[in-house]
């Protein structure tokens, strides 16, 4: 009997053990927008001192991000800083872009007649670059997902 | 305790143990599945793909049926899908019940019952359901989302056009232009906003019409803003014939190109190709002489098209030709697609086709043909030979 009862302690401990180890990843949400752990060209922004595990709230304006805008080549992987988070208001006047009516960094924006301010939207960031080719200013707020790390400096 | 109870006993906890890590640990894999289809639909949606990412969602969907972010990546918004955004409200974050209350009152075309969208959300989707024009108060702590927001400036600027209410228009473009840059009416949103903007330029407001190639659009548009702002006297330029109908297309290129002239950055594709749609290549070869160096070499791809000449002076050529029902058509133009406007002369046997008999429509020329059969065909453009061959009508 003794050798049954030491069978099914040890059957006990794995499945409790098991258990633990399936449980308590259901403890934290799918959380699409905060996980870059699984990152294509990570070795690219080491370099760059990537904080991949950066979490949307915690960005401020001025931060220098990677982001991706889809997964076709010359998209995987951009490069801009942070010009304005939610509720914040963005306009475009000469030539620049302006946040909370100050002006922002970045290029100049070329013939592009002077607009009125427009709300950031929740979940999003507004992010610029030098040249505008592949920021907010040609393709919108960038949603937090895909957001992909904060950087120390730009390259 | 009997030894035998209490073995049958642990066998029973074990085993319930066990059964229930599977079901966790299949839980967790379908989990991880669902997040990399969530993944795959946000490449898609960033991409422009809206049926990929919808698809994609779906997937997730499938994996896990409950998950908000899930749901509303795959959701269609339309009155009958309301309960199954309802359901995945019950599961939700407090971010999650805000954007599945966004996505309800997008649905209904007003803020839905059984949901509590946030403040800024609330006044958009009222201002929705009423079609007003006029702005709205959001609140910088509650913003509200982006569908909500981009649903709101269309029908804003549809209201405030058909209200021909400058101010608001002019708002509402300026929210579609930086909340969609690459929307598919992108160089109308960028007209609207030069002509009602109260600090615009006349350079940008040319640039802005010349960057619309289809001009029926853009007259039709020209139309509208200048019906609105009759005050605003550059806006007459975007009128066929600078506001003179007498005076037609060509008037309004010269005018055009003589105050593109004067800003050479205001000179754009736009502009080239207009001039080359309207027959005046002589003035596209103007316009790209006057401008600076580096963006004239963005016009290098049309140098090598005309094998260094210019718009002007590329020669002419014809299509493949086709004859039916007793009528020879083909293409003449250069390799800039500049449509001929000098004299054209068909030959074909001995017969010199009349002028008035030569249809032009475009590039397009038709002739009618009094007799089939092998005939020697020559067509000249402006003097100059273009195209002499036997050959079987």
């Amino acid at each position: 009997m003794e050798w049954i009862r030491q069978l099914l302690s040890y059957a006990i401990t794995i499945a409790i053990i098991i258990a633990l180890v399936v449980i308590v990843p259901r403890f934290a949400r799918l959380r699409v927008a905060q996980n870059y752990n699984d990152i294509e060209h990570l070795e690219v922004e080491r370099s760059l001192n990537a904080d991949t595990g950066v979490a949307f709230a915690s960005l401020a304006i001025g931060d220098p991000i990677a982001y991706r805008l889809g997964d076709q080549e010359g998209k995987e992987l951009c490069v801009g800083w942070i010009a304005a988070l939610p509720g914040d208001e963005v306009a475009v006047r000469d030539k620049s872009v302006m946040v909370n009516g100050k002006k922002a960094g970045g290029g100049a924006v070329e013939d592009a007649p002077p607009r009125a301010p427009v709300m950031i939207p929740a979940g999003h960031c507004y992010v610029v670059s030098s040249f505008h080719q592949l920021d907010s200013v040609a393709y919108g707020p960038i949603p937090a997902a895909a957001i992909r790390a904060r950087l120390s400096s730009l390259p | 305790m009997n030894p035998k109870i209490l073995a049958l006993t642990l066998l029973a906890v074990g085993a319930a143990l066990l059964v229930t890590a599977g079901l966790l640990t299949w839980s967790g894999v379908n989990r991880w599945r669902a997040y990399g289809a969530l993944v795959a639909a946000q490449d898609q949606a960033m991409a422009g793909n809206a049926s990929g990412a919808r698809a994609a969602a779906r997937n997730a969907v499938e994996l896990l049926p409950s998950e908000p972010a899930a749901v509303l990546a795959a959701a269609v918004l339309n009155p009958d899908n309301v309960n199954v955004l309802l359901a995945a409200s019950r599961n939700a974050s407090a971010d999650g019940k805000d954007a599945l209350a966004a996505a309800a009152g997008l649905a209904m075309g007003k803020p839905a019952e059984g949901f509590t969208p946030n403040a800024s959300d609330l006044a958009l989707l009222q201002a929705i359901a009423a079609r007003a024009s006029g702005p709205v108060k959001l609140s910088k702590d509650t913003p509200p989302h982006l569908a909500v927001l981009t649903t709101w400036a269309a029908m804003r600027l549809s209201a405030a056009l058909a209200a021909q209410r400058p101010t608001d228009l002019y708002e509402a473009a300026s929210a579609l232009q930086t909340l969609v840059p690459k929307h598919p009416q992108a160089a109308e949103l960028r007209l609207i906003i030069a002509a009602t903007a109260p600090d615009s330029t006349t350079a940008q407001l040319i640039a802005s019409a010349a960057a619309i190639s289809d001009i029926e659009r853009r007259n039709r548009l020209g139309q509208h803003l200048v019906a609105m702002l009759p005050e605003r006297t550059a806006l007459r330029i975007l009128l066929p014939g600078g506001g003179n109908a007498a005076t037609g297309e060509a008037e309004t290129i010269k005018r055009l190109a003589t105050t593109a002239k004067l800003k050479p950055s205001s000179i754009n594709e736009g502009l080239i190709i207009r001039c080359l749609q309207a027959g005046k290549a002589d003035v596209a070869d103007e316009l790209v002489a006057v401008m600076s160096g580096p963006r004239q070499s963005d016009f290098a791809k049309f140098g090598d098209l005309l094998n260094g000449a210019s718009f002007a002076t590329a020669p002419a050529r014809i299509s493949h030709w086709t004859s039916i029902n007793s009528v020879l058509a083909f293409h003449l133009s250069n390799a800039a697609g500049a449509i001929p406007t000098k004299k054209i002369t068909v030959r074909i046997g001995t017969w010199e086709v009349p002028p008035d008999l030569l249809r032009r429509q475009g590039t397009l020329m038709t002739v009618p043909l009094k007799t089939v059969g092998e005939q020697d065909v020559t067509v000249t453009y402006d003097g100059k030979p273009v195209f002499a061959a036997k050959i079987t009508l």
